[in-house]
């Protein structure tokens, strides 16, 4: 009796607790609404289990009786402790097994069920994509090597296999389809075939494939890529192991993993052909110089060269890492049904060539296609398969992690107690339109930025990193690329060269710059120099009448790099660093004498950021920039939100953890309230404010109104208030890497740490209570395991 | 009111050109709000949740419309393959569906549900509306109404909705208005139809066209009524396609439209009342439009993604519907889905700062609106709201300040009026002293004379520089060309009283005037936003229609035997222009101390000055050209005329030389390329 009295009284505790805090959380809204709480049940359950957040995984077992079986078609080729390696020459089909586990991974699927146009690509371990000159630079797309006739000469090398490939005929169409039988028994000539769409692709290429205790590396070297055909038939992309990975419906439980924005998994759903476009996206984000018929749907870039797959949660799991040839790559992820295919793909493509249109008017209308050369780059991308906990996208995040440090990219970050670093940037200065010329809005005066510096300082906000917007002569918009020169009307050189020296005694003062974009009053900018030209000799502008600054440009990336590198001294004089805005998410094919690739202008950027080494701070870098700083501005939250995107899941922040100082977003901007700050202690990331002396209504004119709230007298509580609630969970853990994460129940989540550090973050508006009796309150968090 | 267009947008599109993204909330459309009769960006109001082509198991195949009761349940109607309808019922309380009507229901496409919990359902394919009970019964069916008032031929309704009394409305497919039934299913009329708006050109059309074309031109039937909602107060609200700004309208008993002019965008295709009547509307490429009861514009988002990849865009949208908390259902017919949008704290505090200011609590939503405006510092409302918060405690300066960044005019006056008063009251003693001063000098004047100690030295001085300076005197001829202008231009025609120079500086002078004007004008009276002017588009408004007048007439009077040549036309010219430009440094003083109760002594002067510039016009050109009265009013005719085919014939030759330059250029850029 008394058992059901105490338990009565729990429950109208918890329940009290749980409606006093929804109330306090959501802003008194029953005010004006009075109804149960359980009654949006079905409405927070869809926002919960909604791909903005991770949801509790399917850790059911695969069953064996679809592993992919080992068949006399398949000959071993080499085998070390962990791995044996098979090929099936006819399909040039790869298996994998793990020793251990028996676990099979193929590289195409043996026998395709219904999967019609597909299904002589997947039935491959490689295929190719051409370009068809004779009809108009059409494209023909996933030919898979076992349609074409192709030879194969294999050699031996260290631990693996070379396949010499060579790949002839090609029956392009269906008339040529039905007559090639005939045209085997000889009563058909080749020039017949032609006629009717027979192509002689004649392309040579090698595929090496190796195998070490991770796992399977596949190596495409580009000398050995040789066209010797007609010059109609060209070349366009190389898809490796289209089937690597493939699952059939739901008949696994598990998921793919893409490092959209980030991240985010396309879980092992039976759709019932609910989505019919694959995923497709280019690593490092689109190429803004060449002209594609193909829109992306993507906001998000894929900012790591990286997917992966998880068969059965925490069984098996295989990350790829393209280590080379990322630069012109595809990812294509298809959820089951898309392209009426009903297996779940996940696969990349290597463009070597890429159609555009060539315009002849000064419109940009009109025109006829023509090919560019994207990539002159050897292909290597490696499959590391994870076994028992590792197979698991933190798994796969940390794969990568350890991956970068082993070739020197990341280091850790010191691990020392104290407080989380906070980016609080000034919006010091732009401009609008005046009757003659521009005049320039003051936003905050040097003396109010040191103040504001001061204060936050005063109030516990010890660890900031100022970066200072429109620090610049004439103020942010249309003024950058800007060497070190001041807006004087926010104070004297004088209070800037103190309030940097001030602001460095302690921390780290960042100044905002742009080397990659520039509009057509940026002084030091030559139109027929300096603003750069896509493969279609069109230059890369923008134009809008409304703007302030009407034409806004993309530099040459050796522009760039000239005025960075001029610069530069005077930056490290003054001992102030740089934050860059574009170059290091920004890749693009350019024409200067020549078409330049993608690769071409990351060599150049490369310079800059070598000069730049510890010097500078990064917009949302892609991965070939980690090297080169500490600190990633900017961290998304969250990933392009596509329909077939399953769950969000902290990718990047997990491979960056510990070793990166990751800042999110500005958070005045935050429209969500509390839900984003836990998604920011879920994630390990640093908080952002944008603040000004002056009320952002001030900016109206300007072409940055999109900075609508930025007030400092305003926002000061809310700064420090938002920053102590992430701190009291980040403080634990600064330096530290995440090694796991665990979701019990729709919206409640568990990091783990490598210090032992766990964090409990409580999305639901319910309060949960831990297996250690720990109650977290709704929208709340709860740290344990801290070492005293 | 402009037509805007939203745009998805990339985050690296924009990254590309230097612009950083500021705010991410994980979805794929902007949210825009209105600051100033302009959109502008602001935080996300509501984030989708949810795609869901089923529900509880139930698909939901083609769905057309949906209705949310006043305990939540989701009512939708869909086509099923094959002409077989469904009305699916979800609880969301106990989240369970149950599926009526797929036995008779052929081609369901409007459902509605009365308060008393009977449900209307418009079945297009089955020609009937039915009313069920909430168990499913159907307690009545509306077939085609025999009444010879019922115009159209066919009876295909696609939406039903009902009213408090009984009534139920049908939007019958390709009619005019609304169909009004009685409870009893009698028709009683139709109900809310649009009209059309005659313009200039269909007026012009209906005068010259003969009876055929207008026959033809003239099957123009006003713009069609696209969807219909009830609101909490039982207020009939309909969105019509093709129509700018009156795109959305809540009809009274008689039809009438009772909301103001707002901005919508024509191609609107569902409307819903939301639970602080607050008004949504959805547009036929997916963008998603809040208005408060009032018809204020609150927020725009949402757009299109026809590869039906994008959560939060749509395919074709088909039907929007609130729920008590404010999340939105929004069914994509193509897509075969149902969205789901859940607001959030931003649009929440928005909409508890609406709640108390829509009843007239305006201090009780000073603290929401606070918030609001720390979260976007451009939300007109916001400011609007504050203004009135200030006005109600009697803080009249600082609702000054809010109104005037709302840009709220009215409110602005309001305001100011009280503010005036307490300054007026405040140095009453100070104003009636001086004017007691000014008096008994007056009057001690006019015995003792005394002024003119003061007066003579200055007259004679202003003679004296009027001598000797020729320009001034040039200048100073302008006040008695104002007293006689007959006279003064046959001085200047045949004495040459002023000189050309004198002219061109008094022309000058009028436009400092003119800029002045605009740019110091009360904010009350300048419908110009000052950051915006931009002086040399003002020039060519001032100096661009003189030129053209002066060049026309001068031609005009050569062929027309006047006598005035260019030099005459050109000064005349100018100083017949002195009553338009000398007024503005006046109603530029004058409205800084006035209101909109005494908008009409601004309105009255303008008429005045205008009025004697046309006036003077026509002496100035009869004495100039030395006209009749006929010939006058023919040659200013003419001129006009000369004034618009000028700038017709510039125009053209502008669009053909370019067309010409580019061209060459294109030539030049084919050469290049094909090489």
């Amino acid at each position: 009796m008394s058992n059901l009295i105490k338990k009565t009284l729990i429950l109208t505790l918890v329940v009290l607790s749980g409606i006093l805090a929804v109330k306090a959380s959501v802003g008194d809204k029953a005010e004006f609404h009075d109804r149960p709480e359980t009654f949006f049940n079905y409405i927070e359950g869809q926002k919960l289990n909604s791909s903005r957040y991770s949801r509790p995984e399917d850790l059911r077992e695969v069953d064996p009786e679809t592993f992919i079986p080992i068949t006399t078609a398949d000959a071993l080729v080499y085998e070390n402790d962990d791995y044996e390696l098979y090929l099936n020459r006819a399909t040039i089909n790869f298996k994998v097994r793990n020793k251990d586990s028996g676990y099979i991974w193929a590289t195409a699927i043996d026998d395709p069920i219904d999967a019609g146009t597909y299904d002589k690509l997947l039935r491959s371990g490689i295929g190719i994509e051409y370009i068809n000159k004779h009809q108009q630079m059409s494209i023909r797309e996933n030919v898979g090597i076992i349609d074409t006739e192709f030879t194969v000469v294999s050699e031996d090398i260290d631990r693996g296999i070379r396949l010499n490939l060579s790949i002839g005929g090609y029956c392009a169409t269906m008339s040529c389809r039905n007559v090639y039988d005939d045209y085997l028994a000889g009563n058909r000539t080749l020039e017949q075939m032609i006629r009717i769409g027979f192509t002689q692709i004649d392309v040579d290429f090698a595929l090496e494939v190796t195998l070490d205790e991770h796992g399977l590396v596949a190596h495409i070297p580009y000398d050995s890529i040789e066209e010797k055909g007609t010059d109609w038939i060209t070349l366009s992309s190389i898809i490796l192991f289209p089937g690597m990975g493939a699952a059939y419906l739901d008949e696994i439980p598990g998921y793919m993993v893409i490092p959209d924005g980030v991240g985010t998994l396309i879980r092992y759903d039976d759709n019932d052909r609910q989505f019919s476009t694959p995923f497709e996206a280019r690593f490092y984000g689109a190429n803004p110089g060449i002209t594609t018929g193909r829109v992306s749907v993507s906001s998000h870039p894929l900012s790591m060269p990286i997917f992966g797959a998880v068969h059965g949660v925490r069984q098996n799991g295989f990350i790829a890492i393209i280590e080379e040839g990322d630069m012109n790559a595809r990812l294509l992820a298809h959820p089951n049904g898309a392209r009426n295919v009903d297996y779940n793909l996940i696969y990349t493509k290597f463009d070597f060539r890429q159609t555009y249109r060539q315009s002849f008017s000064s419109d940009g209308s009109g025109g006829s296609m023509r090919t560019a050369e994207t990539a002159r780059e050897d292909i290597r991308v490696r499959f590391n398969f994870l076994n028992g906990d590792a197979a698991h996208y933190t798994g796969i995040a940390t794969n990568y992690r350890d991956h970068l440090k082993e070739n020197g990219t990341l280091n850790p970050l010191d691990g020392a107690a104290g407080q989380i670093p906070i980016h609080l940037q000034f919006l010091m200065a732009d401009s609008k339109s005046r009757f003659i010329g521009n005049t320039v809005i003051e936003m905050t005066s040097v003396d109010a930025a040191r103040a504001m510096y001061d204060d936050f300082y005063g109030a516990g906000l010890q660890n900031q990193r100022v970066s200072l917007l429109g620090w610049n002569k004439g103020g942010y918009s249309g003024h950058l690329p800007s060497p070190l020169a001041y807006e004087t009307s926010l104070g004297r050189r004088r209070d800037f060269e103190a309030f940097i020296d001030h602001v460095n005694a302690e921390n780290q003062i960042y100044l905002v710059n742009n080397y990659h974009a520039a509009t057509n009053q940026t002084g030091r900018i030559s139109y027929r120099r300096d603003v750069a030209t896509g493969v279609n000799r069109f230059r890369l502008e923008r134009t809008n009448p409304h703007w302030v600054y009407t034409e806004r440009y993309m530099l040459f990336p050796e522009s760039t790099a000239r005025l960075a590198l001029r610069d530069l001294p005077d930056f490290e004089d003054r001992g102030v660093k740089i934050l860059h805005e574009g170059i290091a998410n920004v890749l693009f094919s350019y024409y200067d004498q020549g078409i330049n690739t993608r690769a071409d202008t990351y060599a150049v950027f490369e310079e800059v950021f070598e000069a730049y080494q510890s010097q500078a701070g990064y917009y949302y870098p892609n991965a070939y920039a980690y090297a080169h700083t500490d600190s990633f501005f900017h961290v998304p939250l969250y990933n392009s939100q596509l329909k077939y995107f399953d769950d969000l899941v902290p990718i990047l922040p997990v491979v960056l953890s510990g070793h990166m100082e990751l800042y999110s977003e500005f958070l005045n901007y935050n429209s969500l309230g509390r839900d984003q700050l836990l998604a920011l202690i879920d994630f390990g990331i640093n908080p952002a404010f944008i603040l000004s002396e002056n009320r952002a209504s001030a900016l109206r004119g300007s072409d940055i109104e999109h900075y609508y709230t930025s007030n400092y007298a305003t926002w000061r509580g809310s700064v420090i208030e938002e920053y102590n609630f992430v701190n009291e969970a980040l403080r634990h853990v600064i330096g530290r890497s995440i090694t796991d994460r665990t979701v019990f129940e729709s919206g409640i989540v568990e990091v783990t740490y490598d210090n032992g550090v766990r964090l409990l973050i409580n999305y639901t508006s319910r309060p949960y209570e831990t297996e250690e009796s720990v109650t977290v309150a709704p929208l709340d968090y709860h740290v344990s395991g801290v070492a005293s | 009111m402009k037509k805007l267009t939203l745009v998805f947008f990339f985050l690296s599109a924009f990254i590309l050109f230097g612009t950083q993204i500021n705010a991410e909330t994980g979805v794929r459309y902007r949210t825009y709000t209105l600051s100033n009769n302009r959109l502008v960006r602001t935080q996300t109001a509501y984030i989708p949740i949810a795609a869901l082509d089923e529900i509880d198991g139930v698909s939901l195949y083609s769905p057309n419309d949906i209705h949310i009761d006043k305990n939540d349940n989701i009512y939708i109607v869909s086509t099923r393959p094959g002409n077989i309808g469904q009305l699916l019922i979800f609880d969301m309380l106990t989240q369970e569906a149950t599926v009526l009507g797929v036995d008779y229901l052929v081609n369901p496409t409007g459902v509605f549900v009365s308060d008393n919990g009977d449900i209307h359902i418009a079945d297009r394919g089955g020609r009937a509306v039915y009313r069920l009970n909430g168990e499913g019964e159907i307690l009545q069916t509306i077939t085609r109404p025999d009444s010879p008032l019922f115009a159209a031929s066919d009876f295909q309704p696609r939406k039903v909705v009902a009213d408090a009394r009984g009534n139920t409305y049908v939007l019958n497919q390709g009619s005019l208005g609304l169909a009004q039934f009685s409870r009893h299913g009698d028709f009683l009329g139709y109900y809310g139809t649009n009209t059309i708006t005659p313009t200039l050109r269909t007026i012009l059309q209906y005068t010259f066209f003969t009876e055929e074309q207008r026959a033809r031109l003239f099957s123009l039937s006003p713009p069609e009524i696209s969807n219909v909602a009830v609101d909490g107060r039982g207020l009939i609200h309909t969105v019509s396609l093709g129509i700018d700004n009156h795109g959305v309208k809540r009809l009274n008993i008689n039809g009438d439209n009772l909301l103001p002019a707002m901005i919508n965008a024509p191609n609107l295709v569902d409307v819903y009342v939301g639970p602080i009547d607050n008004i949504f509307a959805i547009t036929a490429n997916g963008t998603i439009y809040e208005y408060d009861r009032e018809g204020n514009l609150l927020f725009v988002f949402g757009g299109q993604d026809v590869s039906n990849q994008i959560q939060g865009l749509f395919e074709i949208p088909s039907a929007i519907a609130v729920d008590s908390d404010n999340n939105l259902f929004v069914l994509d017919r193509a897509a075969g889905e149902m969205q789901i949008f859940m607001p959030t704290q931003f649009a929440n505090l928005v909409h508890l700062a609406l709640y108390s200011y829509q009843e007239g609590d305006y201090t009780e939503s000073q603290g929401p609106w606070e918030e609001v405006l720390k979260m976007n510092d451009f939300f007109d409302l916001a400011h609007q709201g504050m203004g009135n918060a200030h006005y109600s405690l009697a803080d009249f300066e600082a609702a000054l300040e809010s109104y005037h960044t709302a840009f709220d005019r009215q409110g602005y006056s309001d305001a100011f009026w009280e503010v005036r008063n307490d300054w007026l009251l405040q140095n009453i003693g100070g104003f009636l002293t001086v004017f007691f001063i000014v008096l008994a000098l007056y009057i001690v004047n006019l015995k003792a004379k005394f002024m003119r100690h003061v007066t003579s030295p200055v007259k004679r001085s202003f003679n004296s520089a009027r001598r000797k300076f020729r320009l001034f005197d040039e200048l100073m001829y302008v006040f008695t060309y104002l007293k006689n202008p007959a006279d003064a231009s046959f001085e200047i025609k045949r004495q040459a009283r002023t000189g050309l120079f004198s002219a061109t500086i008094l022309l000058l002078i009028y436009f400092i005037f003119y800029t002045l004007y605009i740019y110091n004008l009360n904010f009350l009276f300048n419908p110009r936003i000052i950051g915006n002017i931009n002086l040399a588009e003002e020039a060519i408004k001032v100096f661009l229609p003189f030129g053209l007048w002066v060049t026309s007439n001068t031609l005009i009077g050569s062929i027309r035997e006047g006598e005035g040549r260019f030099k005459d036309v050109y000064i005349t010219t100018i100083y017949a222009l002195a009553p338009a430009f000398l007024i503005l440094p006046f109603l530029t003083f004058i409205s800084h101390g006035l209101t909109y109760n005494e908008a009409f002594l601004m309105d009255f002067a303008r008429v005045i000055a205008i009025g004697l510039t046309v006036v003077y016009f026509f002496f100035m050109v009869k004495e100039t050209h030395f006209y009749s009265v006929k010939e006058t009013f023919q040659s200013i005719f003419i001129s006009a005329f000369t004034m618009v085919m000028l700038v017709l014939g510039t125009f053209i030759i502008y669009i053909l030389l370019n067309e010409l330059v580019i061209l060459l250029k294109d030539i030049v850029m084919e050469v290049i390329h094909r090489v």
